[in-house]
């Protein structure tokens, strides 16, 4: 039987104390939080209202603060009934290292799986989201991120990094990976960090959309697309 | 016939949907002269895409305004055609005008969290498995609907290629259908359409994953991106003999299957042999859009 092919997407949330502060300029009076759980819904919806998309795409949710844990295993999100979706809850501080070395051992596991299970699969997609400065050492983080890219690690995964709130660019411009393929997408009002949340569901819908529908049998080069945000949406730098 | 409209002229624009390459208005103070009863929607498209050259989508506005008015009238029952160019200050076209898309052609679908919404009926919902129509509470239409789903494809694909027009990028995301009051498709995405000798005015159209036909694939693997990216009259053979053994395989992962096989049982042997001819023939022995419709009247 012919492999199908499956493209792994991981969303990586940062859910220190802080995502629970602040609100939208728009009265929503939500908190960032509670956008990134929302970022689920969505995701969820618009894979259910496509079987081309839901076929290939395969998601993940990992949240991390002091350490990270899996809170969605890799699956088909159709099939996994809203209210067996945990609900994402603010703990302790922000260790983007934590994060790191779970998502390559996870990513390891994962790839490894579908491949058993029969599938082709794509390099992995990380939407990695936080709203401020790893409270790591620098010198950690970034060993563990090298690691996680690194040429030696096969499923090394295809990196956007998504700051609101107090993130800064200057970190998050060293977490896109590969370097000049991907971009770092950093909230120009840090306010707002909601409505940043919401406006990275968007991209990462729509990256689903366009990774899902150019895949290509005949071509070797990997099959993510990563679209540029909408031009009247100036949220982010 | 004037062929284009300045966007200051268009009046409201209420948003209707948004996508990776345009949005799409509702104009409510806007008709066009020789069809004052259509509403109109407007394409707009996003600075990404532009610019976007006038004149090649000026050709297609053209080209159904030369035809016959009964070819006219039967394109216009199976294409959401562009009616007019729109432009603005900037360089190029900004997008293009359409007329609002029959309702019939929409569903009401619901979604696991019990909220509903009304959604274009793209044929790609004939993928799906039971348990997406269960959940979307919309019919999941019989063989006998699927097959008449087929029929209306092969004769709207039979009317482009009669007035010399190579769709192109083909797939089941680009043309929707309907069951009632008589089962129809109606092809959408009209401005990525080129005439036979002339080229897309989008630019080169990338063959959607999935639908590339062999020859498109031996290209790639020889690293000849100019051979992948050929669309013809056998491309768009290809992927209608594609589009039917999607529509009616009814297995999981139907919209990547490309294996006639899984209809053996089910479909004549006639049918079977055309899809064999289809999708593992020579390009030039591929069944016409014609030697489909025929088969299934």
């Amino acid at each position: 039987m012919t492999e199908m092919l499956v493209l792994p997407f991981y969303v990586v949330m940062d859910v220190s104390y802080s995502m629970t502060m602040g609100h939208s300029s728009d009265g929503a009076h939500e908190t960032p939080i509670q956008s990134g759980n929302n970022v689920i819904k969505e995701v969820k919806v618009a894979l259910e209202d496509s079987p081309l998309l839901s076929d290939k795409v395969r998601f993940s949710l990992i949240d991390f603060s002091d350490d990270a844990q899996v809170v969605i295993p890799m699956c088909d999100l159709t099939t996994v009934a809203p209210q067996d979706i945990p609900t994402l809850t603010a703990r302790g501080g922000t260790s983007y290292a934590a994060a790191f070395r779970l998502m390559q051992r996870q990513i390891r596991q994962d790839v490894a799986q579908l491949k058993a299970d029969g599938h082709k699969v794509h390099r992995p997609a990380v939407f990695f989201l936080t709203d401020g400065d790893p409270t790591d050492s620098d010198s950690e983080w970034q060993a563990t991120f090298a690691d996680l890219t690194s040429p030696s690690f096969k499923e090394r995964p295809n990196f956007i990094p998504f700051g609101v709130g107090q993130a800064k660019k200057a970190i998050l411009d060293q977490l896109v990976y590969p370097q000049g393929k991907m971009r770092s997408f950093i909230q120009q009002n840090p306010d707002e960090a909601a409505n940043g949340i919401r406006a990275m569901a968007e991209i990462l819908i729509g990256s689903i959309v366009g990774s899902a529908t150019s895949f290509s049998e005949g071509s070797e080069s990997g099959a993510f697309v990563l679209p540029e945000p909408d031009e009247d949406e100036s949220v982010w730098l | 016939m004037a062929l284009r409209v300045d966007e200051r002229d268009l009046g409201r624009l209420q948003p209707l949907a948004r996508g990776g390459m345009a949005e799409l208005f509702d104009l409510p103070d806007f008709r066009i002269g020789e069809h004052p009863d259509w509403p109109m929607v407007y394409k707009r498209f996003k600075r990404a895409v532009r610019p976007v050259p006038v004149f090649g989508l000026e050709a297609l506005v053209k080209l159904r305004d030369g035809l016959h008015p009964d070819q006219q009238k039967a394109m216009d029952q199976q294409f959401n055609w562009m009616l007019r160019v729109v432009v603005d200050d900037q360089p190029g076209a900004a997008g293009i005008l359409l007329p609002r898309l029959d309702g019939t052609y929409f569903a009401k679908k619901y979604n696991s969290y019990g909220e509903v919404s009304e959604k274009p009926n793209e044929a790609q919902n004939l993928t799906a498995t039971d348990v997406f129509f269960q959940r979307w509470r919309i019919p999941n239409p019989s063989m006998e609907e699927r097959l008449l789903i087929c029929r209306s494809l092969s004769l709207g694909m039979g009317k482009l290629h009669r007035a010399e027009v190579i769709y192109g990028d083909l797939s089941l995301r680009n043309f929707l259908y309907r069951l009632e009051p008589t089962v129809s498709v109606m092809f959408v995405d009209t401005d990525a359409v080129r005439p036979k000798g002339g080229r897309s005015a989008l630019g080169v159209q990338p063959h959607t994953g999935d639908w590339e036909p062999p020859e498109a694939v031996a290209a790639a693997r020889k690293g000849d991106k100019v051979g992948f990216a050929v669309q013809n009259f056998e491309t768009d053979r290809y992927k209608l003999g594609l589009a039917i053994l999607r529509i009616l395989a009814r297995v999981p992962r139907a919209g990547e299957t490309r294996d006639p096989n899984h209809l053996r049982s089910v479909i004549p042997a006639t049918t079977l042999s055309l899809l064999h001819n289809s999708l593992r023939g020579r390009p030039a022995d591929r069944p016409t859009a014609k030697d489909w419709y025929q088969e299934f009247r």
